[in-house]
């Protein structure tokens, strides 16, 4: 009995202790467990990524002979539009020299280890949140790019702790980007994350010729997001007849499950 | 007595790394797993029930800090279960074979995700956010075989600990 009511008090000690916890004078004291176990929080994923790569190179050499198939013919298409690309490169090169149009961009960013992925209680198949050890102490606000290493935009700041965020990847239907695609038309739009798999393109007028494998970059017409940061790639494009628009599909670019390192870009 | 208290919070620690950090990012279906609900359903058959509701305790503190919920949420959700699954084991599933303790773990990891569905339906809703989860028949497959993953894993442990120590053998009455 007497057991009893010393776990009753002991419970509501603990449920206190939580709820004092949400107050903004406990925040020092999360920021504080947070700064001590980051590190090792980091560690583990990075073991975890490591035994996942393994464990991905296995079951995946099979479809390696295939790929690499396919990889050949794109590489030669590729070749050829390379080609093209470094002819209008000199001629940007030349002009910009020329009539000093643009500044380059030196993009001021904070590098963050990913601690985590997805909620535990999100059950979708496919990550569409990672949290990052850096937050508002950093001057991380919510809003602000996410980029890999290779500079291709995988998400948005959703939500910020003093030493923890969490980002929304490009697959979430949370994740909404104004983006360009360059096709042989230039068309704009709003991406949005679709089932945490891709990313559509709604509201393309009939008349703009959207293909397959054209690229998708961000517009630069939203706030704290720089214009030509990577997005994806346009998978498929929805034409019907009947519809006043046409939807493309856009695959990411970048794996979400293998990144370990990700860049925010400051405002 | 110290000693076993820093052992308890090594071990919740140890815990909270491997579910918030390694499990996270391993493949499809290992990333399913929930250690924590695995670990409380078996400190829960070893040790004493008081001692359980203090490591969930410990376990839903670590994981609220890393959660973008309030602060209590998953305290208030383990220690919740664990008396749920305490009234069970003592009433109706009373003895310590594999058959009940899957039933004791399917009953704990059904409640545990109709609690986050309830929270995540909740916090979207106030955030105004499209919701993580959308009933479909894929998300229905999915969870079920998340479930199965994780029965797999009680199965194992329990074998494990069978094998390795004598604090789950059953018990019987002799008339």
């Amino acid at each position: 009995m007497r057991k009893r009511k010393n776990l009753t008090i002991y419970i509501l000690v603990i449920i206190i202790i939580a709820l004092l916890l949400n107050l903004p004078f406990a925040k020092p004291i999360q920021s504080l467990i947070l700064r001590i176990f980051n590190p090792i929080f980091s560690i583990f994923y990075k073991a975890g990524t490591i035994a996942k790569v393994e464990f991905g190179e296995r079951s995946e050499k099979e479809d390696l002979v295939n790929k690499i198939s396919k990889l050949e013919e794109l590489n030669i298409q590729l070749a050829k539009e390379n080609a093209d690309l470094k002819t209008a490169k000199d001629e940007n090169v030349f002009l910009r020299d020329h009539l000093n149009f643009l500044q380059t961009n030196k993009l001021e960013y904070v590098l963050a280890d990913v601690v985590s992925k997805d909620d535990i209680t999100n059950s979708s198949k496919k990550s569409e949140l990672i949290v990052i050890n850096k937050g508002r102490r950093e001057g991380v606000v919510i809003g602000l790019p996410v980029v890999s290493s290779e500079g291709v935009i995988i998400g948005k700041i959703a939500e910020v702790k003093d030493d923890l965020s969490s980002v929304h990847l490009t697959n979430s239907s949370n994740c909404k980007l104004a983006a360009t695609i360059f096709g042989q038309q230039k068309t704009s739009g709003i991406t949005e994350g679709e089932l945490g798999l891709t990313m559509k393109m709604d509201f393309i007028p009939q008349g703009t010729k959207v293909s397959t494998n054209d690229i998708v970059v961000t517009s630069g017409l939203e706030k704290n997001v720089p214009r030509g940061l990577l997005v994806g790639r346009v998978l498929s494009v929805n034409i019907d007849t009947n519809e006043l628009w046409q939807r493309a599909v856009i695959e990411p670019i970048v794996n979400s499950e293998d990144l370990v390192i990700v860049s925010i870009l400051m405002p | 007595m110290y000693l076993k208290i820093i052992g308890f919070i090594f071990v919740v620690l140890i815990v909270s790394f491997l579910q918030v950090s390694f499990v996270a990012s391993l493949p499809l279906y290992f990333n399913g797993l929930n250690l924590m609900l695995v670990y409380l359903l078996f400190s829960l058959l070893i040790y004493e029930f008081e001692i359980t509701v203090y490591l969930a305790a410990g376990l839903g503190l670590v994981m609220d800090i890393y959660s973008f919920s309030f602060i209590g949420s998953y305290i208030a959700c383990l220690i919740i279960g664990v008396a749920m699954i305490n009234f069970l084991q003592k009433n109706f599933l009373t003895n310590r074979s594999l058959y009940s303790l899957l039933a004791l773990f399917s009953i704990f990891y059904i409640y545990f995700r109709l609690y986050f569905i309830v929270i995540d339906n909740v916090l979207t809703t106030l955030k105004k956010v499209t919701p993580n989860i959308i009933f479909s028949n894929s998300y229905f497959t999915h969870e079920a075989s998340l479930l199965l993953a994780n029965l797999a894993l009680v199965a194992v442990a329990f074998y494990i600990l069978n094998l390795t120590s004598k604090s789950l053998k059953p018990t019987f009455l002799q008339r």
